[in-house]
């Protein structure tokens, strides 16, 4: 028979089954599977760089790091090279580092002030808005017309702020940023009241790296599931000198919940924020009673890990970012947040505890870098079919809003990260 | 300030690299006692010059490095099994001040680290350097177990303090 149809090649996932979208998640009540091959298939790494990273809000940079005019940095949403700046006139743009004319970025500087960005290469220059400044050399040397589309670098197609955390989108038809929240936003307001004077303060960032893909750190910080075992030698060495942290405790697994959201977000919670001796939790609370009523100060006080699809984590003392740079090679960035309005020693204390725990040679952040490893070699096996991410399908509680309850150890996070990423992926 | 003797440039860098040896061989108690009580280890980030107040990779008095020692010698340590085996290289030794009783030391410290196993296996069987610069602060000591120095801060600024680190859960 000739077939006059071009058959399309369907990108496999290397088991010799084709790979739809719908291949991918199984998810019909009883069973949540994930097909491994979400950390290994090239073809899928690149649909993820176009459909979640430039049509998702996407976390670029926290208020306190772009405080004068002219303050920039620069980052990467998915793979797309940006300028983060704070204008003349204070907005924050997200401007594609790419020149206009041969696409070398523009400015190679992590972090900087300045009014304009010059292109190294022929001098090609933006204000710091984004706007086409000058094209060098200019007269006589281009027809009428030539130069019409470039009126400046490319930008995001929208950029918002939230209680100081700033993020952009790529799709000019996203809904508004708080949209996108929905109903994590009034936790994400609970975290953001940590600091009794609004907004904290980032301070340069713990920096690593791990081979794995960039879902699995998406899918570990709101995993109350593995530090019992994971991070158990963490606990052995406090217990063994007597200084079992609180913030290490097993109140968040034993009280603790976790929560899904269907815009993809999730949250660990429990237990009491940071580690804090008496006399400084007292000035602590204090502070906060000044500003909110006792029933809001004990919220406050909860410990959160609260996922906002899809690159970052808000956690009780740092922004944790995650920046994918190949399928099989992540970036994360530890950002401590300093809290104002509070006794510098509370600040103190917090950066201790927090750079004990996480930080570059924490006690427990290596353990879970070393595992995305080894879930990495673990992914590449032919007889994987399915990653089971099951746990606790039947005993949520739906809290209605598209918000899901239920135990620490449950998967209801991965769940919730990964319906919404299918759900882009597939469209 | 006077010049350092050869005696003094010796006996500080067969200290220097005794630590070395010692970390090599895991025999990190005994690494533990080249400190003075309050001896401080130092790996600050770019820009910490208060490491109370601004993060760095790690800023350990005794009882951080006690812990980190214990959490390594004595309990299941994920991201230290199989455990990785290193090669501490001390080079470039300037003797830069001396008194009767304090010496700080310039050095270059290269570490080879491996973790042994199947290099089939993501993050195993690959050998890495990580690179940096250590600055020692001295102090003549007594014992004999101490080679004639004790540490009273350590302080090293890696080459890439301020770029992503990998697994850094052994003692650098």
């Amino acid at each position: 028979m000739m077939g006059s149809a071009v058959e399309t090649v369907r990108p496999t996932n290397g088991k010799g089954r084709a790979m739809n979208a719908s291949d991918l998640v199984v998810d019909n009540g009883t069973d949540f599977w994930v097909d491994p091959c979400v950390y290994t298939d090239q073809e899928l790494y690149r649909s993820e760089m176009e459909k979640i990273f430039r049509t998702s809000w996407v976390y670029v940079a926290h208020e306190s790091e772009l405080t004068e005019p002219g303050d920039y940095l620069t980052t990467h949403v998915g793979e797309e090279p940006v300028i983060v700046s704070r204008d003349d006139k204070g907005a924050i743009n997200v401007l594609v580092n790419a020149c206009r004319h041969r696409a070398a970025v523009v400015c190679r500087e992590e972090r900087g002030n300045s009014k304009a960005f010059r292109c190294p290469y022929h001098g090609w220059a933006y204000r710091n808005n984004g706007d086409l400044l000058g094209v060098a050399q200019k007269a006589g040397a281009y027809k009428d017309g030539a130069l019409r589309d470039v009126d400046g670098l490319h930008r995001a197609a929208k950029v918002e702020s939230y209680r100081g955390l700033v993020f952009c989108t790529f799709d000019p038809q996203a809904p508004t940023l708080v949209e996108h929240l929905g109903a994590v936003r009034r936790h994400v307001d609970l975290w953001a009241d940590m600091s009794p004077e609004p907004e904290g303060r980032l301070l340069p960032p713990h920096r690593f790296e791990y081979s794995g893909n960039w879902k699995m750190q998406a899918e570990n910080g709101a995993d109350g599931y593995h530090p019992a075992v994971l991070h158990q030698s963490a606990f052995e060495t406090l217990d063994h000198f007597g200084v079992r942290s609180r913030a290490l405790s097993n109140e968040m697994l034993e009280v603790g919940k976790v929560r899904g959201f269907k815009e993809g977000h999730a949250i660990l919670e429990g237990g009491p924020v940071a580690r804090l001796n008496p006399k400084l939790l007292a000035s602590y609370k204090a502070a906060l009673g000044e500003r909110h009523d006792e029933t809001r100060v004990q919220e406050i006080l909860l410990r959160r890990h609260i996922f906002i699809f899809p690159n970052v984590y808000l956690m009780d003392g740092n922004i944790r970012t995650i920046l994918p740079r190949s399928i099989d090679r992540t970036e994360v960035r530890s950002y401590f947040m300093e809290l104002r309005g509070v006794d510098p020693a509370i600040n103190e204390e917090r950066l201790a505890d927090l750079q004990r725990r996480l930080g570059t040679a924490g006690f427990i952040g290596p353990d879970d870098l070393e595992t995305f490893a080894a879930v990495q070699t673990g992914s590449r096996s032919r007889s994987l079919d399915w990653m089971v991410m099951s746990r606790g399908l039947g005993r949520e509680e739906d809290l209605g809003d598209g918000e899901l309850l239920a135990l620490p150890s449950d998967e209801t996070p991965q769940r919730a990260i990964y319906r919404e990423w299918f759900r882009r992926i597939s469209a | 300030m006077t010049q350092p003797t050869q005696t003094l440039t010796r006996s500080v860098e067969q200290f220097l690299f005794r630590e070395a040896r010692l970390l090599d061989e895991r025999a990190l108690e005994e690494w533990l006692t080249l400190f003075t009580p309050d001896g401080v280890y130092f790996m600050p980030l770019s820009g910490t010059t208060d490491p109370t107040r601004q993060p760095s990779v790690l800023f350990d008095t005794a009882a951080d490095r006690a812990q980190r020692v214990y959490q390594l010698l004595h309990t299941p340590h994920y991201a230290q099994i199989p455990a990785s085996r290193t090669v501490h290289q001390v080079t470039n030794i300037e003797i830069a001040e001396n008194s009767d009783e304090t010496v700080t030391a310039h050095a270059v410290v290269v570490v080879w680290e491996v973790r042994p196993g199947d290099p089939g296996q993501v993050g195993l069987g690959q050998v890495r350097t990580i690179e940096g610069r250590a600055r020692y602060d001295l102090v003549r000591a007594d014992t004999d177990t101490s080679g004639g120095w004790l540490i009273s801060k350590k302080t090293v600024t890696l080459l890439t303090h301020d770029l992503p680190v990998r697994n850094l859960s052994f003692i650098f």
